[in-house]
């Protein structure tokens, strides 16, 4: 213990003891995840459900990538569900379509719609969706790849 | 380097999802065998589907959903 300490005692020559505001630490808040919900491959597509007596239409593009081009096709689609299956149309399909080996399938049904006949149906709006996309891939992209 | 997948199955409103991590010259068919998906096939993001031996590595961005659909869907005049 020094002079100061023995005089004054204890912490006395530690200097004034300063009293000022307390800091205000500021932080960024932890972010919020928003965890998306359970959502089809149509509604992924940004297609929409349209609820129409004794059916549920389902109303969108079928979208593809022009390898040769480098550009998205859209070509406006509607999926039909009802009690008898699901029903495909896409509208004014790429000219290549008679070429390809499923083109007798697309049934013209009213300009510019065209119906697409199934051999083996599918079981929900998703895996017609992507049938078709598939075809209408095949037919812009048939001479980079060949048809399947 | 890995890239990771959300891989989908179409038609089960998002409830059936599975997250994989892939490495280079990963196949369709491997990711498919693996998840014991068969009878489906991928879709691309740009539309169409992998072959079975399309190399899915180089086709996809990490973090990429990638849906698997059932391949015996067929259109029939």
């Amino acid at each position: 213990m020094n002079w100061i300490e023995r005089l004054f005692g204890p912490g006395a020559d530690r200097g004034p003891h300063v009293i000022g505001p307390r800091p205000t630490l500021i932080m960024p808040k932890a972010p919020r995840t928003v965890v998306p919900p359970p959502r089809f491959a149509w509604d992924e597509k940004r297609w929409r459900r349209v609820p129409e007596p004794g059916a549920v239409h389902y109303v969108g593009a079928y979208r593809v990538w022009d390898r040769g081009q480098r550009g998205w096709h859209a070509f406006d689609g509607r999926l039909v569900e009802d009690a008898s299956g699901i029903k495909a149309y896409v509208a004014d399909p790429p000219k290549e379509i008679k070429g390809h080996p499923k083109g007798p399938c697309f049934q013209l049904v009213q300009a510019p719609w065209f119906r697409v006949h199934w051999r083996r149906n599918p079981s929900t709006v998703d895996e017609a969706l992507f049938y078709v996309e598939r075809l209408l891939d095949e037919c812009l992209n048939r001479p980079l790849r060949g048809w399947l | 380097m890995e890239k990771r997948l959300v891989i989908g199955i179409a038609g089960s409103d998002g409830k059936e999802f599975h997250d994989v991590a892939i490495l280079p010259n990963t196949r369709a068919s491997d990711v498919l065998s693996q998840l014991n998906l068969n009878g489906f096939q991928l879709a691309k993001p740009e539309g169409g589907m992998f072959a079975r031996n399309d190399n899915i590595f180089d086709a996809v961005a990490d973090g990429q959903k990638v849906y698997a659909t059932k391949a015996d869907v067929e259109a029939g005049a």
